[in-house]
């Protein structure tokens, strides 16, 4: 005897098995579904049939993936423009720090170094963005299921490329401390907030492969990212510059005290549910 | 005899769009209900294959065009519904200037025939 509620189990399972694996999406195929099958039944036609012609109208799993496709090919405006920027300030850094190359200021090393530091502290703070970006939506109920994903894949995708980045950076800096500092590692501020940087990242891409990070902790762990790279990148430059001044002018930790303050506010108010939530 | 003229896909493709829009900006509404009411609209000529609908509603809510909402409903199931957003507002205002002047344009070529 056809019974209606195995018969959608089974159609979900086809359909999870077809690639449409969003929980929201099938929820509301299955709505679509159960409201042909509804209009079907009061029209006379029996439950099987109603189903039947449903499940036909609907489409196959592999037609209704291939519409799903269509629309996921693409990545978001916010995404583009952001890797957009990354790429720039990437070739921008490299324009820059040739001169100095060309001039003999620097060895190829050296730049080299800097380059895949700045590439990757720069991808870290894009993920850091977007992090915000997600956040915002989320907050303001503009967090489509499409930019969910659109956000939720670029941070997937820049992460283990700013690790490898990152990891690079930290490599090729031993030679340049070995010829600079007679060390190819001195634990001084610099190369503590690299490991610290790149270990964060370990940590990120390790559960986003393995043990299958929610969007949304993914996005956390991208804001928190932006905190150990300001920590890094800025706050061991301020303290390297401060302690070489001998009684010159000091750089002050202010700006980066507020950086770091407005990324914590906004990790806080993901981490608050919205009002909604509460109430519900 | 009797026949429908079915409407070309590529057309109905390029109609979903304003299609959406203009019968969101009457009202909010669902998947299920948007089909029915462009078939009745257009007398069974525009037959929309129902899972096409969904990719394209996800396109335009990502778009800012139009918003959506789970509403459940008095015997327990959820059914989720849309409305036009501002954005949309503005993208039918452009659609419609568009498609009122391809009208017009093939209209005067056919003999100010009314398209």
């Amino acid at each position: 005897m056809f019974n209606l509620e195995q018969a959608i189990a089974e159609w979900r399972r086809q359909m999870r098995a077809a690639g449409i694996g969003s929980p929201a999406r099938l929820d509301e195929l299955e709505s679509h579904l159960r409201e042909d099958i509804r209009v079907g039944k009061s029209a006379g036609t029996t439950e099987a049939a109603a189903f039947q012609r449903a499940v036909l109208r609907l489409g196959t799993p592999a037609a209704v993936k291939s519409e799903f496709n269509k629309i996921e090919r693409g990545q978001i405006r916010t995404v583009k423009i952001g890797a957009a920027l990354w790429i720039g300030g990437v070739m921008i850094t490299a324009a820059v720090f040739c001169r100095g190359l060309l001039a003999g200021k620097i060895n190829f090393l050296l730049y080299a170094h800097i380059l895949m530091v700045t590439a990757g502290y720069g991808a870290v703070f894009l993920t850091g963005g977007f992090g915000i970006c997600y956040v915002y939506w989320r907050r303001s109920h503009e967090l489509s299921p499409v930019r969910q994903r659109s956000l939720g894949r670029a941070v997937c995708l820049l992460s283990p490329l700013a690790l490898g980045l990152v990891i690079v950076g930290i490599i090729l800096g031993m030679p340049v401390s070995r010829q600079l500092f007679g060390a190819y590692w001195r634990w001084d501020p610099k190369e503590i907030g690299g490991v610290s940087v790149a270990l964060w990242l370990i940590d990120l891409v390790v559960m986003q492969r393995f043990m299958h990070l929610s969007d949304r902790a993914s996005m956390r762990m991208c804001l928190g990212a932006n905190l150990v790279v300001s920590l890094a990148w800025f706050g061991a430059g301020i303290m390297d510059h401060n302690r070489k001044t001998h009684g010159g002018a000091m750089t002050p930790y202010w700006p980066l005290a507020l950086f770091l303050g407005i990324q914590l506010c906004i990790l806080m108010l993901d981490l608050a549910r919205p009002h909604e939530e509460a109430q519900s | 005899m009797y026949y429908v003229v079915m409407i070309e896909k590529e057309l109905v493709a390029a109609s979903t769009e304003p299609l959406i829009l203009s019968i969101l900006a009457k009202g909010e509404s669902y998947g299920y209900e948007l089909i029915q009411e462009v078939k009745r609209l257009s007398g069974d000529r525009i037959q929309w294959t129902d899972g096409m609908l969904y990719p394209v509603l996800h396109r335009m809510e990502d778009a800012g065009w139009i918003k959506s909402r789970w509403v459940e409903m008095e015997d327990g199931r959820k059914r989720k519904y849309y409305a036009i957003k501002k954005d949309g507002q503005q993208a039918l205002k452009e659609k419609r200037e568009q498609w009122t002047m391809i009208s017009s344009v093939l209209g005067g070529l056919w003999g100010g025939q009314y398209v």
